[in-house]
């Protein structure tokens, strides 16, 4: 009993100090303790979502960049989304990818960003996607979306380097294709 | 919750877990080859993370989740019938440890605080059954989930204090204008009536930051406060489609309820 108590205090101590987003100690075990068991809880703060994050990519084929294509995972339906919404869960998964990768904080002439798993992760959804077997390169970019006052604003957040993709398959290579790195901030 | 098995509330997060199968289910391709949460982009996303963040994270591809999900909805209805007090409740809620646990070793991203909170009830559970299980067990286990309900309440009512948008009072019309949590209908009486935005922004922090009240406060006080919380949560599913919220956060409150008590 002695110990389940103790390991409760530690483990409600550690929750509450990573609330302060601070603190070697914290962030040393946050990397050590799997499947989110040491919690951040700020529910839609400090910035609270007011824009929807879109995930769209274009294929380079012939030589020719095609249109840009989003990633359609589709949104719940208001009449049943409150009792069951899986489509919560893969908004929410490109959403963090999206916001780990925008948080890494990478000038325009520095190619770190590139080496994110985010990054990485982002540029192997889409290059899943890939339809046309002649496609050599591929590239995807971040646009944030919202409707206020009736009126809809687009913002682009991020745009990838262009990849090249080996002949006959859909994976890339690491190295980048003509087209610089561009960031939008 | 642990404490008073018996009690139907006690059983609310289990509903959760039944419905996180559920969604799941509903998302197997997305596990295969080629989908979101497939092995090869599950390997990107973990590498260079240490051993224990990848257990599991490419192991088994739609048929391996749909069938740990399957055993989720039969061991979540086997509590939601029984509690946990019986040795099939017991076998049944570690059950469910496993495989949500699972599930989201072999997803890593697109959880939420609602699933966090299951999967730390259900570790709690399980270290209060390592522990004996006796109900002085339960009842440590039960004031550390209330802790954690309490941190989270505060943790996100200081949060948006700190925050610009949230003072100011337009969170709400921002959030409800999105079409991943919003309601067009909803946030267009909000643009209409700023003044509500401010009262939605301001009553949420206010209840988030007081939460610790409801520990101490006479029994009148813990009951509204408590079904604020319900109807915070309620409305939260409806307008925003954050439904497992309800189930994960509200099921938590007879630990927060018997915590309550023990402080009396």
């Amino acid at each position: 009993m002695f110990v389940l108590v103790v390991l409760f205090v530690a483990w409600f101590a550690v929750s509450a100090l990573n609330q302060l987003r601070a603190g070697a100690l914290t962030a040393r075990l946050r990397r050590h303790i799997p499947l989110g068991l040491i919690p951040l809880w700020t529910f839609f703060a400090p910035n609270p979502a007011r824009a929807d994050s879109r995930l769209i990519w274009r294929e380079e084929v012939d030589g020719r960049w095609q249109h840009w294509r989003e990633l359609q995972l589709g949104f719940g339906s208001w009449r049943t989304r409150w009792l069951v919404h899986p489509q919560l869960i893969s908004n929410k998964a490109i959403a963090d990818l999206v916001n780990s990768l925008l948080r890494t904080d990478a000038g325009v002439d520095d190619r770190s960003t590139v080496l994110s798993s985010s990054y990485v992760t982002l540029l192997s959804i889409v290059s899943d996607r890939s339809t046309v077997d002649r496609a050599s390169a591929v590239q995807f970019a971040i646009v944030r979306t919202s409707k206020l006052h009736g009126r809809r604003e687009v913002a682009l957040a991020f745009v990838s380097e262009a990849h090249e993709v080996s002949d006959g398959s859909d994976r890339f290579t690491a190295a980048p294709a003509r087209e610089g790195l561009a960031h939008v901030r | 919750m642990f404490a008073e098995p018996a009690l139907l509330v006690s059983r609310l997060i289990f509903i959760g877990l039944l419905i996180e199968a559920v969604e799941v289910v509903a998302l197997r391709a997305t596990f295969a080859d080629g989908g979101i949460f497939s092995r090869a982009n599950l390997a990107l996303l973990t590498t260079g993370t240490r051993r224990q963040m990848r257990i599991l994270a490419e192991s088994g591809a739609t048929t391996s989740v749909v069938a740990a999900m399957v055993i989720q909805v039969f061991a979540a209805l086997v509590v939601i019938v029984d509690g946990v007090g019986s040795a099939a409740g017991v076998t049944a809620a570690l059950c469910c440890l496993g495989t949500s646990g699972y599930v989201r070793s072999r997803r890593q991203i697109g959880g939420s605080g609602a699933e966090q909170l299951t999967f730390i009830a259900l570790v709690v559970f399980a270290m209060v059954m390592i522990a004996g299980g006796s109900r002085h067990a339960r009842q440590v286990g039960d004031a550390f989930l209330a802790a954690q309900v309490t941190l989270a309440y505060v943790a996100a009512g200081v949060a948006k204090v700190a925050s610009p948008v949230w003072r100011s009072g337009t969170a709400m019309t921002g959030i409800l204008s999105t079409e991943g949590y919003g309601l067009p209908g909803i946030a267009d009486l909000l643009i209409a009536h700023p003044l509500l935005d401010r009262l939605a922004c301001w009553s949420v922090i206010v209840w988030e930051v007081t939460f610790p009240l409801a520990l101490v406060a006479p029994r009148a006080m813990l009951v509204a406060y408590l079904a604020t919380g319900i109807t915070f949560h309620v409305s939260c599913a409806v307008m925003m489609g954050l439904n497992r919220f309800v189930w994960a956060f509200c099921g938590c409150y007879p630990a927060v309820w018997a915590s309550a008590m023990l402080l009396r």
